[in-house]
Formats: structure tokens, C-alpha cells, sequence
């Protein structure tokens, strides 16, 4: 490996591997035995709640953390030997960790300066071109504290992105933005995935975030991989009630099976209705307890004057929420409460206190394993 | 790939490595010179406690001993008196009449101990300011005698280990949570009740600290008490050094110190164990 | 601002402890100035007889570049072993970590009168009397624990994520700490720098031992002095050290406020 390194236009992303890494820090386990295959050049979050271990697994693909066992692997080839700063990565943190004492162009310029021989007039022209790139340019002479929130991230971004490393990864970085600026940077961030190529890394405890911008997702709960997939195998197919759960919103409803066939399973709810779910190739025996995700979106409303058409429950509303777009009731049934979530086209005349009919497609429910 | 870089990022090695010559100095000129100390208070008329038994026997450092415990123990409640006032406007202020004074409190600790106490003479001296006014005043017809008693060398002490006093106080009080005393107000305490029954208890422990320091940096004055003071007020410092310049007596002022140092130790563990050491280091912000 | 009569009576109990910290100190300049020669204040007139004793008396003007020599040196040394000191103990974590830091501040804690009859029964041995190698290598111990105090306060203030940004995108660790780390920390380890300096100069007992006779520091001739005269003479020298408190006090806060600014 060597120290100096030639810019090249688009090199391209690194095949990012992780075999049976496990990390503890005392006798806290903090990830178990995590195997994952990123492909180059793709867009992946690591998506969980606090202490799932996704900030981890970060840094031990960065190198500030070393694994108590498995191994690491930038593109066939193990990095466990390779200190942090040979790494050839760029990296966003949540604090942005702009250094204070340099301008803008002082901090972009830094990983040329550490890892190139660049002439001066060849990182100026390179760290123009990155500020470009995040649409900085103005701002080139002034120092961090000048900045706002929205404009240090980017700063750090272009620092990150400047000496082209096959590998970019980012630790919450739009956490401290507010509701807008997160948006309008989560599009920003795609924008330049797709023009620079390299693969990127994106911690984030925000599932929608993670959901609109990635080309995969890794779901992470207490150490361990609960699902990796597409966004849309992850909100559509979830694995188990966990990833129902975390991703979009879920009613989970419990029951036990009556009758197993090979398409289709009954499931007797504890909220007093009997539903015939689609088996999905989950094995399932009589008598056995199950969960079902069912989403508030696929759930329909229908006053009870109208005709009954296929399955339906009937409940209570107790609290009605508005969106703008759209409405939140929560709806009683016997002893439970599902979550619906209707069009506000569709939700007139409801009320709270005021009885309805509710309904879904065969296929709406899912069954879970636990 | 540099050596080095390799090597520290495999090395368990690095705090050992960063803190080796500061520890390798500390024992050197510290810890050793403490042994040799020690050995020497061992070695009156061969391997003996004898010395530590003539200093424990003899009437004349129990008087200074006493003397000294006495005196800083005023100090102490002195300049706790005085300081937490100060010390609680402070904390209660912002801005540039923090930073003033602040200054003004910071100053007179960066003057020398030897400079601060022969301004008491200057003061307190029979053409000293009070006795002129009062003269001028016509409330005495001669100068009265001011000095060399235990008032001027309390005077002298307490304003020495006023300011650090006042600064540690400061520091442990500017972490109690201020929202803590708008809870009380707004719950219907007056100010004069939130402060007596909320900020006071929580300044406690840095209370306790503040008198712990001053008092363990008051056993050490020399100079005051020989400027200030008759052969009454001596202080235990000043028995020591004496003894050690003009009897040359190493046996003895080893014995003396190894004892100071070991009340000096147990005040500060004992403190430690209730209420932690590092509350006395305000430093920046935990 | 409400104007309670709590208010006012905690401004007057400040004007009041103010005073009697400050007053002292004005006493000794005014009095430097003074045309007497016995201690009375104020002075029945002025003059500046007692500046030009001063520099005159080759005497003083080695002892201030004694006390300069053996302050800076042993600032110097403070810093250097302090500084790497100061990051072991915030950054890592390891077995006796609370031990090191309570040896390391035991320094202050100390009785001058311990350390200074130890230093010198084993400066006998070692022939480091009468040395301002000597005297340095013993003001150096004192000033580790103010190097350390200040240096760890601005690093836990600092962002560690500096360090790993820099580590990150191609800096050795090495070449992390002094671009960015150091410069950030500067004011701290300066205003630590200081104040080993300030204690240097004032340090009377060891310095006694160890450099009492011919080259002694200003701390052990201004204490022979005040013992045998009885005039002001002791004053000029005194303002001239108050000078340097109080342009040390400006460096400090300033320093700090310096710090406080880079910090963020």
C-alpha cells in the first residue's frame, strides 16, 4: 500500500466485507458475530436503535476499533493490519469535527495534503471542484463557527469526498438539522452518491431516512444483523416482528394458529377476530402462538351503514390525529387497538367515539416469525 | 506504511509510553527524596524511632502544633466566611462583572506570600494607616501595638488563602444546576429559602473541599507567622525550618516532616473517600 | 437587575472582602514610591529612591535573572512531561488511572517544608546544590500538576472527534496531534506553562536549601531583606513582581479567552 495516491475521476467504490466480527468491551457484548457483504459502490445504512451496534460497526470498518475476533475486508483484501489513516477512507461525523483553527479550503484541502503530493495549485484546484460539488464555493475563506449547521455539514462532506476514497461513511450526519434541511441534504447526499461512485456507509436511527436514500439497509438490533435487504424487502417482507416493527409503522397482532394449509394459514387473534393470512413458505404448526404485522396504511375505512364486503372488524374510534395529508385514528376492538392510517380524502365524517367498519386486502397481513 | 503509525495502532503501550518520563521524574525528585527522608528520621543513633519520639515528646512542638492547629482552624472558618459570599456572586453573575472580578480575586494570588505579609507591617506598624487614623482621629494618643500578636498573623493568613478559597468555591458551586433553584422559586420559595434549601446543601461537598485545601495550604506558612507573629504564633513550618537551618538537627525535622506529611495525607483520604478528589479540580466543565 | 436589599448587602460585603484582599497590594506600590525611610503610610512624599537601590545592587539584578532562569527551565520541563501526561490521562482508560492522577497532584498537596528537606538531604547526595539545574529539576515537580490540570481541561473540553477526522482522512496519529490537537490546546498548556513559572518565582524553602548562598533566586534575598531592614527598600522590588502578576493574570485571561473561542 502506498502513501501517495493519484486522483483519479471516479474509481469507484470498495466491496466492503465483514466475516464473524465480534466485538465486547468488558463483558459487555456489544456485536455478535455480524457478517455482512456491501457491494461496491452501493449506498447502505446501517439502520437501528441506540446501542444496536451500528456506531460499532462503523468504527471498526474505519479502523478506531479493532475486532476481538473475524475479520474486516476492503475489496478482497483484510484491512485488520491497516491502521485508520491508510485506509483510504472518507468520513462524515456527527459533530462534523470541522477543525476550527483552519478555513473552509484549510479543511478541505487536509486529506490531499496528508495523503497526496500534490503541487498547491493542484489541490486548489481539486478542493475548488469538491466545494463545487456540495455547492460551498463562496465560502471558501471563512472558518466553521461562520457556518451554519446545514453549511458545516457540507463543508465536511466535501472534505470527506476530496481525495476520492473508494469508501465514505457517515455517523448520523444529518442529526442536528432541522426537519427541511434534513430533506433537502438526504437528496443532496444521493446527488453526489450517484456522481462520485464511491460506496457509502450511512449510520442513522431514523428509518424513513434510511428507507428514501439507500440502495440497501442493514437493520441492527442489540449486536446482531436482524435483517439486510433492499428497503423495500425490509418494509414489504420483514422478517420478524422486530423489523416490522422499526420499519414504518405496524400493528403487531398476536394469536394462535388453527389450521395450517400449504398457501394459507387461520390465525385466531386475541382481539377476537379469525383471519386467513397467506403462509408465505413461514413454517407454522397448529396451536402455535404467532405474530402478524399488519400496516395502518393497508387498513380501510368503512362507516358502518355501508355493505360488508370480504373481512372486516368492527371498532371504536378513541383519538383521531391529523396529517394533512392524511388521518391517524387509533381504533378499538375488544381489548386492542389498531392504527390506521387513511387518506383525508377518505376520512370524512369520522369522529371520536363514533363506531366503524375496518378492512384490508387478503394479502395486507403478514405473518412473522419471532 | 509508517512504523510508527503500525506500531501505535497495535501498541497497548501508548498511555505507559506518554506518562513514563512524567512518572520516571516524580519518582526521581520526589518519591526518592521522601525515602532518603525517611531513612534519615529512622537513623537517629542507628535504626531508631527515637526521633520521631523526641518530636512527639517535646514540649515544644506540641505547643507549636497545638499553636498551628488553633490558628488554622480560625483561618479556615475565617475565610470561609468571607469567601462564600464572594464566591456566591460570582456564580451569580455574568459577563464582564464576573471576569472582573474574578480578576480582582486572581490578582493578589500571584503576588508573593513574602510581599502580601510585609504589607500588613505596612498597615498594621506603629506609622501603619490604622494607627494614624486613629491618632489623627484622636481615639489613642500613642501608637498602639498592632503586630506580632496572633490577630495580625490571622489578618496575614486569611487574606493570603482567601483567594484560592474563594476560586474553589466558585468552581464546585458554578456546577450545581441552576435550574434546580428556578424549580424551587417557581414552586413558591422566596429567593432567600431556595438559596438555604437548595444551593446551600448542594454546595456543600465543595464547601467541605474549599476548607479541606485551605487548610492543608495553611500548614505549610512560614513567612507570615515569622512576619507577623511573636515567638508565640510559631507555626509548625517555621519550628521545622528552624531547627533544620540553625540546629541542623536532620534527624529531627525528618521525623517532624514524615509526620506533617502523614496528617496531611489522612485529612486529604479521609476527605477523599466521602466526597472525591476530583471535585476539588474545577478545571473546565465535567 | 432587582435592587433588594439582599443585593445591596452582598455588593457591600463584596467591596468590603475586595478591599481587604487588594489594599495590601496598592499599600507596597504606593509605598515603593516613598521618600522615608521607615515603613509609613501613606508616604509624606515621593520618590524613586528605592528603584534605583534596586538596580543598582548587582546583587538584585542577578538574583531576577536566577529566579528567570530556574522558572523557565522548570516550566519547560513541567510542560514537556506534563503535556503527554495530561493526554494518557484523558484519553485512555487503564488499570491505576485515579493512582497516577492522585500521585501526579500530590505535588500540590504537600507541605513546601516536606519537600524541601527531603530534596535537599538527597541533593546532598547526588551534588545538585548550589545548582539552578538543581533548583529547576525540583521547581519542575511542583509544575506538573498545573501543566496537567490545565492541558486536561482543555482537552476533555475539546472535540475528540478532531483527532479521529484527521486520523481518518491520511494523518498519522503523530501528525493529527500537532496540527490539530495542539494548536486547539495551546492556551490551556500555556496558561499551565504560566503558572509552574509564577510558582517558581515564588517557591522560598526549597530554594533556600538548594540555592541560598551566592546565586539565590529574588524569593530568598527579598526574605533576608524584609528580616534585617526595617525600610522600605524590599517595596520596589515587590511592585516590580506585582507587575508581573498582573501582566500574568492579563496573559492568562486572555488565554483563556482565547481558548474558549478556538474550543468552539
Amino acid at each position: 500500500m502506498t502513501s501517495t495516491k493519484s486522483i483519479a475521476a471516479g474509481t469507484g467504490g470498495a466491496r466492503v466485507e465483514l466475516r464473524a466480527v465480534s466485538k465486547s468491551y468488558g463483558d459487555t457484548s456489544v456485536l455478535h458475530s455480524i457478517s455482512l457483504d456491501i457491494p461496491a459502490g452501493a449506498f447502505v445504512s446501517f439502520l437501528g436503535p441506540s446501542g444496536s451496534g451500528k456506531t460499532t460497526t462503523l468504527n471498526l470498518i474505519a479502523g478506531f476499533l479493532k475486532p476481538d475476533c473475524g475479520d474486516i475486508l476492503f475489496d478482497g483484501l483484510s484491512v485488520a493490519d491497516t491502521p485508520p489513516n491508510y485506509r483510504d477512507i472518507g468520513m462524515v461525523f456527527q459533530s462534523y469535527a470541522l477543525f476550527p483553527h483552519l478555513t473552509v479550503c484549510e479543511n478541505v484541502a487536509f486529506p490531499l495534503r496528508m495523503r497526496t503530493r500534490m503541487s498547491k495549485v493542484a489541490i486548489r484546484q481539486r478542493v475548488a471542484e469538491t466545494l463545487e460539488l456540495v455547492q460551498m464555493s463562496a465560502f471558501g475563506t471563512r472558518h466553521p463557527r461562520q457556518l451554519s449547521g446545514g453549511q458545516q455539514q457540507r463543508v465536511a462532506m466535501a472534505r470527506a469526498l476530496v481525495s476520492n476514497p473508494r469508501l465514505l461513511l457517515m455517523d448520523e450526519p444529518l442529526g442536528a438539522l432541522d426537519k427541511q434541511l434534513r430533506d433537502q441534504m438526504q437528496f443532496e447526499i444521493k446527488r453526489i452518491h450517484r456522481r462520485v461512485g464511491s460506496t457509502f456507509i450511512y449510520v442513522t436511527h431514523d428509518q424513513s431516512e434510511a428507507l428514501t436514500m439507500s440502495d440497501y439497509v442493514v437493520l441492527m438490533n442489540k449486536g446482531e444483523v436482524a435483517q439486510a435487504g433492499t428497503p423495500s424487502e425490509l418494509y414489504v417482507e420483514p422478517a420478524h416482528a422486530f423489523v416490522a416493527d422499526f420499519i414504518g409503522d405496524s400493528n403487531i397482532l398476536t394469536g394462535s394458529v388453527l389450521s395450517v394449509s400449504e398457501d394459507v394459514a387461520s390465525v385466531s387473534l386475541r382481539m377476537g377476530v379469525t383471519l386467513t393470512v397467506p403462509r408465505r413458505n413461514v413454517p407454522v404448526s397448529v396451536g402455535q402462538e404467532i405474530a402478524i404485522s399488519l400496516r395502518p396504511e393497508d387498513i380501510r375505512l368503512r362507516q358502518p351503514a355501508h355493505a360488508q364486503q370480504g373481512e372486516t372488524v368492527r371498532g371504536r374510534v378513541i383519538e383521531l390525529g391529523y396529517l394533512g395529508d392524511s388521518y391517524k385514528l387509533c381504533v378499538a376492538i375488544s381489548a386492542d387497538t389498531l392504527r390506521v392510517k387513511v387518506p383525508a380524502s377518505m376520512a370524512a365524517g369520522v369522529s371520536v367515539g363514533g363506531d366503524v367498519e375496518l378492512s384490508w386486502n387478503k394479502d395486507a397481513p403478514r405473518l412473522l416469525r419471532v | 506504511m509508517s512504523p510508527v503509525s503500525v506500531f501505535i495502532y497495535r501498541t497497548r503501550l501508548l498511555p505507559a509510553i506518554l506518562l513514563g518520563p512524567c512518572l520516571l521524574w516524580i519518582a526521581f525528585f520526589f518519591l526518592i527524596p521522601l525515602i532518603t527522608m525517611t531513612w534519615r528520621s529512622l537513623s537517629e543513633g542507628g535504626f531508631s524511632v527515637a526521633a520521631y519520639h523526641e518530636v512527639l515528646t517535646s514540649p515544644q512542638y506540641l505547643k507549636v502544633a497545638l499553636n498551628t492547629a488553633q490558628v488554622l482552624t480560625l483561618v479556615t472558618i475565617a475565610t470561609l466566611i468571607l469567601g462564600y459570599p464572594i464566591a456566591y456572586i460570582l456564580t451569580m453573575t455574568s459577563g464582564w462583572i464576573r471576569a472582573l472580578i474574578l480578576i480582582l480575586v486572581s490578582i493578589p494570588y500571584w503576588v508573593d506570600v513574602i510581599v502580601r505579609s510585609f504589607s500588613w507591617l505596612i498597615l498594621l506598624g506603629d506609622n501603619g494607616i490604622i494607627n494614624k487614623t486613629m491618632l489623627t482621629l484622636g481615639i489613642i494618643d500613642h501608637p498602639s501595638s498592632l503586630l506580632y500578636n496572633r490577630t495580625s498573623v490571622l489578618l496575614g493568613i486569611t487574606q493570603i488563602l482567601l483567594p484560592m478559597m474563594i476560586i474553589t468555591l466558585y468552581g464546585a458551586m458554578i456546577r450545581i444546576d441552576r435550574s434546580l433553584l428556578r424549580a424551587a422559586t417557581i414552586h413558591g420559595a422566596s429567593d432567600l429559602r431556595a438559596f438555604w434549601h437548595v444551593f446551600f446543601p448542594l454546595s456543600l461537598p465543595g464547601v467541605y473541599g474549599a476548607c479541606l485545601l485551605t487548610f492543608v495550604l495553611g500548614l505549610g506558612f512560614y513567612v507570615t507567622p515569622a512576619l507577623l507573629g511573636s515567638p508565640r504564633e510559631t507555626m509548625i513550618t517555621q519550628t521545622i525550618m528552624i531547627e533544620a537551618t540553625e540546629n541542623l538537627n536532620y534527624e529531627h525535622t525528618s521525623a517532624a516532616s514524615i509526620m506533617l506529611l502523614v496528617v496531611t495525607m489522612a485529612i486529604v483520604m479521609v476527605y477523599n473517600r466521602y466526597f472525591g478528589l476530583d471535585r476539588l479540580w474545577g478545571g473546565g466543565k465535567t | 437587575m432587582k435592587l433588594s436589599w439582599e443585593r445591596i448587602a452582598l455588593t457591600l460585603a463584596a467591596v468590603a472582602v475586595l478591599s481587604y484582599l487588594l489594599f495590601p497590594v496598592i499599600t507596597v506600590i504606593a509605598l515603593s514610591f516613598s521618600s522615608a525611610n521607615y515603613l509609613a503610610f501613606p508616604p509624606p512624599g515621593w520618590s524613586l529612591q528605592w528603584y534605583r537601590q534596586m538596580l543598582g545592587d548587582p546583587e538584585w539584578l542577578n538574583a531576577f535573572w536566577v529566579t528567570i532562569r530556574v522558572g523557565v527551565l522548570a516550566s519547560v520541563i513541567a510542560t514537556l512531561l506534563g503535556v503527554p501526561a495530561a493526554f494518557a490521562l484523558t484519553r485512555f482508560v487503564f488499570p491505576g488511572r485515579s493512582l497516577l492522577n492522585a500521585l501526579i497532584l500530590s505535588a500540590l498537596v504537600t507541605p513546601p517544608i516536606v519537600s524541601a528537606i527531603a530534596t535537599y538531604l538527597m541533593f546532598v547526595q547526588i551534588g545538585f546544590i548550589n545548582s539552578i539545574v538543581g533548583l529547576a529539576c525540583a521547581h519542575a515537580v511542583a509544575g506538573i500538576p498545573f501543566v496537567v490540570i490545565n492541558t486536561a481541561a482543555s482537552l476533555s473540553s475539546a472535540d475528540h472527534d478532531l483527532e479521529r477526522a484527521a486520523i481518518i482522512h491520511g494523518a498519522s496519529p503523530l501528525s493529527a496531534v500537532c496540527r490539530i490537537t495542539l494548536p486547539i490546546i495551546a492556551p490551556g498548556v500555556l496558561v499551565g506553562f504560566i503558572l509552574s513559572f509564577v510558582h517558581s518565582t515564588h517557591e522560598l524553602l526549597i530554594a533556600t536549601f538548594i540555592l541560598g548562598g551566592v546565586g539565590k533566586p529574588i524569593s530568598v534575598k527579598m526574605w533576608a531583606q524584609v528580616q534585617s531592614t526595617t525600610d522600605p527598600s524590599v517595596t520596589a522590588v515587590s511592585t516590580v513582581l506585582i507587575g508581573v502578576a498582573v501582566l500574568t493574570v492579563l496573559t492568562v485571561s486572555s488565554a483563556r479567552i482565547l481558548a474558549n473561542r478556538r474550543a468552539n
